[in-house]
């Protein structure tokens, strides 16, 4: 409880102070963070309801991940001088905290529409005020999904705690759990950004203050898959839950189609916080199917999706608000050659990549092995081609980040663009040291998730402190770090000998022998991959924003239909009250009249 | 241990022999003579021996150590002809991964060499991937799902009691074969490095030892693919000899239907691998699921 | 560097073609199956960057010249010079025109000059194993002589060409 408090105090703090917000916010974030992992379980009654919160081993893992993000991200130098960044920052704070601590449905949805709120006000601004709405309808509409699962659950129960829930579940038919999962499933899905209820998220994530949507991705978007792994999982209850095999087969085919979808169009975006929002609807599909497989295997990858995205997501946001900090410029046909002006930003962003693509010895590789491992287990052969055709779309959209910020020719006018700012840095490299040694040591991550797994009621997979075996396959990821590290050591050396530097400058390049200058655009980085967005440029047409927006035209037009009768015009209304009136008269004498 | 360093580096060496012998083998269909089959180690020491190599930044540098590091790995983990080096500490998935680090520090090393003609390179490298890492991959989904293991050496041992697979399931070995066609960049897949259109794409600026250790990543990246189907398929072999047989018969055969095809255009190439092998391994893994997996 | 290097240097020349007038019609028999240069380890590469041999063949006006002299800094070093045909030895049969330069030798040091209008295949073949002799004798020493008389070439580059940023990149 002292968590909430300290988050809302600082909140209330920071919108005091001007100059000093920034070091007051980090502080109040540390301690918080600090407070979250000492929390007794305290209970109080409020108007005839039973409030109870503690912190369950499931709540701590996910605490730890989000609540450290939020200090690292909290620690980077912010984009914008408004006076409420910090304040609503740590309002979501608060907010996701009582989420984590609470046992109760009440204090849960309240603290889910505190974090939805706060956020909203960090997306939404007056130049383009449809992203931030968009948000706040999405959300809405989520938050009462779950608002009627909640009632639902109150009036067969009487009763707002967890575990009366998961106790009385034989209270509720079959049909009714499946109903259930649907309503409670819309509102952490609009969270996490599952397709089809991920239309917010592309403009979201771009309108979002910059250093925040580093946290609004790799923290917020985790409470989707929290509160999915609380829905199916702690009340339902695993053995439960596995016999239904219809909805455990839509939600992973409903994740494998938003991994590859969200790959595959953010192959194509020019913006540098949208092809970032793509990826990370990408790689929450991969955490959603891994839990809906419900095994151990897939628990282990859901979990360690969440960790790894957290991490390597919060790098690359970081550094794309740094970029936009010093250029101004947020798309790639006016960036472009940055490595030689923030060197330290870019080796940072490479490593981030390696780990998005999920390649060893970086720690995204391990999620994807366990996501994997875990499909063939439970025998799903056609999921799994979809989740590698996934992985392959991610090698192009991260490739496309780092060429088009990084490589090429520097335009002129990016000249003289400083280093990305000290604070900034030192976060990043902070994660990025994190993404190594989980990448490193997999069985260390796994033991650490071990309490959550089996309080979710699964046995813990088998694995040593740098090794995760399964019954199909190992994986040591020690020895193959330090393979790396050797085997690179080797090709440096190599490399070291043989030939000296000829050191050219970047107009002393193969033009055909023609002299470039400075200014000559010899850059290619807009439509990077054309030639596929003209072979698919009508899949491409296709759109789930555009459906949506067409059902609402469609209702729209309906309702404009309906006034032909409803024309707003007294004297029709008028002749209507007439012609029922004389309708009424004429039945009552046609029933036989005053007898 | 001693073989698990030694080979990458027997099998770099014998990736270039494999390239002189595909120089060969291209001039006398030609109806000429053709460079001697040792020629591609005369290229490479000649590379490692000029004096001075253009240099355009930390990463231009560092592109090819990436690449060369990448290569050595997947190779270290590639069970070869009887002798399973790191294979049981790291799976076919692992393998799979490490075997992208390769092509990623090419890609890197690329984009600092301040060429759009790279740029243009890699974007169609990468287009190629997502084109044949989908058949390739769903190719090699049922022989995992059928024997429930993921254990290249395992797999090689069930080989060798039932059969080879490419018998088993020859749907699945024939998208794989095309995949694999282009994953050796031989023609008419040759996109990323076309000499004639964008004057070597990635490689345009490297020159000196950075292109010799380019050329020892193709040298190894072709026995890497091709030795990851012959030990899917093929039944693996039981000593290097019989390896480089078998991997060197089924260069032989894509190279000969190379030899015939001009090259794709980078749209028709992507539209085709999403057309054909994509259709053609989606029926192999249906056949197999229905003969009967769980 | 000796013995396996200069082996490798030898049976290894990766050539760039600088095509600039009717001499490279005598490259294509010689680099495809009618006379095989392949077979002496003789490609050709992709760009400037990747080559060893640098072959002028034809006659040199101001506008080709610049952009021969930038393909040559390009090339890293060990690189050669092959001059084929007379316009570069003197300037053939344009030795009188308003718009060609006569001599190659005064912009880039040449190596090995193959005279003709146009050479044979044969005498393209027989240029090529004199390279390789001097190679062998390490008397292809033309790289050297651009380092130490610089001086000499720019003077007399600038004197044809002007000093200017248009096609320039070094000492402007």
């Amino acid at each position: 409880m002292l968590t909430i408090a300290l988050y809302f105090a600082g909140s209330i703090i920071t919108y005091f102070t001007k100059k000093a917000s920034a070091i007051i916010a980090f502080i109040f974030a540390v301690l918080a963070n600090i407070a979250f992992v000492f929390t007794k379980p305290l209970n109080f009654h409020l108007a005839n309801f039973n409030l109870n919160f503690s912190l369950t081993p499931l709540s701590y893992i996910f605490g730890i991940i989000i609540l450290t993000l939020a200090s690292f991200v909290m620690f980077c130098y912010p984009n914008t001088k408004e006076r409420q960044y910090y304040p609503l920052f740590l309002l979501s704070l608060t907010g996701i905290s009582i989420i984590l601590l609470s046992n109760n449905f009440l204090s849960f949805f309240f603290g889910w529409e505190l974090m939805s709120v706060s956020s909203f006000f960090l997306i939404y601004n007056n130049k383009d005020r449809k992203a931030g709405l968009l948000y706040l309808v999405a959300s809405a509409v989520g938050a009462y999904g779950i608002l009627m699962g909640i009632s639902v659950v109150y009036a067969k129960t009487g009763s707002i705690l967890f575990t009366s829930f998961s106790q009385n579940l034989n209270l509720f038919s079959r049909r009714e759990i499946v109903y259930l999962i649907f309503l409670f499933g819309a509102g952490f899905g609009v969270k996490a950004a599952l397709m089809p209820l991920h239309i917010w998220a592309p403009d979201g994530y771009r309108e979002a203050r910059d250093p925040f949507t580093a946290f609004f991705s790799g923290g917020l978007s985790k409470l989707g898959i929290y509160g999915f792994l609380l829905l199916l999982f702690v009340f339902i209850g695993t053995d439960r839950f596995a016999t239904f095999h219809i909805t455990k087969w839509t939600l992973a085919w409903l994740g494998g189609l938003t991994a590859f979808l969200g790959g595959f169009y953010a192959i194509f975006q020019t913006d540098i916080k949208r092809l970032l929002a793509f990826s990370s609807i990408s790689q929450m599909g991969y955490a959603i199917t891994a839990l809906s497989l419900s095994t151990s295997l897939g628990v282990t990858a859901s979990l360690y999706t969440v960790l790894s995205h957290a991490l390597f997501k919060g790098i690359l946001f970081i550094t794309a608000a740094s970029v936009i900090l010093r250029t101004g410029k947020h798309s790639f046909d006016e960036l472009g050659g940055l490595v030689k002006n923030m060197p330290l930003t870019f080796i940072v962003s490479v490593f981030a990549v390696i780990g998005l693509n999920g390649v060893p010895p970086m720690g995204g590789f391990p999620a994807k092995w366990l996501v994997y491992e875990g499909l063939i287990k439970a025998h799903y052969p056609g999921l799994i081609a979809l989740m590698f055709a996934a992985s392959t779309t991610a090698f192009l959209y991260s490739y496309r980040f780092i060429h088009g910020v990084f490589f090429g020719k520097r335009m002129p006018s990016l000249k003289n663009i400083k280093e990305a700012p000290f604070v900034n840095i030192l976060s990043s490299t902070i994660l990025m040291l994190a993404l190594l040694f989980i990448g490193m040591f997999p069985g260390w991550v796994v033991d650490f998730f071990s309490p959550a797994i089996k309080f979710l009621g699964f046995k813990v997979m088998v694995h040593t402190f740098g090794t995760l075996s399964t019954p199909l396959g190992n994986f040591n990821g020690f020895l193959v770090g330090i393979v790396f590290i050797i085997a690179g050591l080797f090709a440096t050396i190599v490399s070291l000998f043989f030939s000296r530097k000829m050191r050219v400058s970047s107009i002393d390049t193969y033009s055909s022998g023609e002299a470039l200058t400075e200014e000559t655009p010899y850059h290619y980085s807009s439509n990077f991959y054309l030639f596929i967005q003209r072979d698919f440029s009508g899949f491409l047409r296709l759109s789930a924003r555009k459906f949506y927006f067409s059902i609402a035209r469609f209702i729209e037009n309906s309702a404009q239909g309906l006034r032909r009768i409803y024309t707003g015009n007294g004297q029709v209304y008028i002749w209507y009250v007439i012609i029922v009136w004389i309708g009424l008269i004429i039945g009552f004498l046609y029933k036989g009249g005053f007898k | 241990m001693t073989w698990a360093i030694l080979m990458p580096f027997i099998l770099m060496f014998a990736g270039l022999l494999y390239m002189g012998f595909a120089r060969k083998i291209h001039a006398r269909i030609q109806k000429r003579y053709g460079p001697p089959f040792y020629q591609n180690i005369y290229d490479v020491i000649k590379l490692f021996s000029k004096r001075e190599a253009a240099f355009h930044g930390g990463m231009f540098h560092f592109g090819p150590v990436l690449s060369l590091t990448g290569i050595i790995m997947a190779l270290m983990f590639l069970p070869v002809g009887g002798k399973p080096l790191f294979s049981f500490q790291g799976d076919l998935f692992v393998l799979l991964y490490l075997a992208v680090i390769a092509p990623w520090g090419m890609a890197l090393g690329a984009g600092n060499a301040e060429n759009p003609l790279a740029s243009v390179g890699i974007a169609r490298a990468l287009t190629l991937m997502l084109g044949y890492e989908i058949p390739f991959f769903i190719g090699i989904i049922p022989i995992v799902v059928r024997t429930h293991t993921t254990q290249i050496v395992e797999i090689i041992q069930l080989q060798q009691i039932n059969g080879w697979n490419v018998i088993l399931f020859p749907i699945s070995a024939l998208a794989s074969i095309i995949a694999l066609h282009a994953m050796l960049g031989n023609k008419p897949f040759d996109q990323p490095i076309a000499p004639h259109e964008i004057a070597s794409g990635p490689l345009v600026e490297y020159g000196g030892k950075y292109l010799g250790i380019l050329q020892l990543y193709q040298a190894g990246a072709i026995l890497l693919s091709t030795g990851i189907y012959v030990d899917l398929f093929f039944g693996g072999a039981s000593n290097v000899w019989m390896f480089f047989l078998k991997t060197f018969l089924i260069y032989f055969v894509l190279l000969l239907i190379g030899e015939v095809l001009p090259r794709f255009r980078i749209g028709d190439a992507l539209k085709f691998f999403w057309k054909w092998p994509l259709g053609i391994a989606l029926l192999g893994l249906l056949v197999a699921v229905l003969g009967g997996v769980r | 560097m000796s013995g396996i290097g200069k082996t490798s240097r030898i049976k290894s020349l990766w050539v760039t073609y600088y095509v600039t007038g009717c001499g490279g019609i005598e490259l294509l028999p010689v680099i495809t199956s009618r006379f095989d240069a392949e077979r002496f380890g003789i490609i050709t590469s992709a760009t400037p960057r990747q080559s060893d041999v640098l072959v002028v063949s034809g006659f040199l006006t101001t506008k080709t010249l610049r952009r021969i002299i930038r393909t040559y800094e390009q090339m890293p070093d060990p690189k050669y010079v092959v001059a084929l045909g007379a316009c570069t030895i003197n300037g053939g049969i344009y030795w009188d025109s308003y718009s060609t330069a006569d001599k190659l030798e005064l912009y880039i040091p040449v190596d090995v000059y193959i005279a003709g209008c146009m050479p044979r295949p044969e005498s393209i073949f027989m240029g090529f194993a004199h390279l390789m002799a001097m190679i062998k004798g390490d008397k292809a020493d033309g790289w050297k002589r651009y380092h130490e008389n610089y001086k000499w070439y720019k003077k007399n580059q600038d004197k044809a060409l002007g000093n200017s940023k248009k096609w320039r990149v070094r000492d402007v």
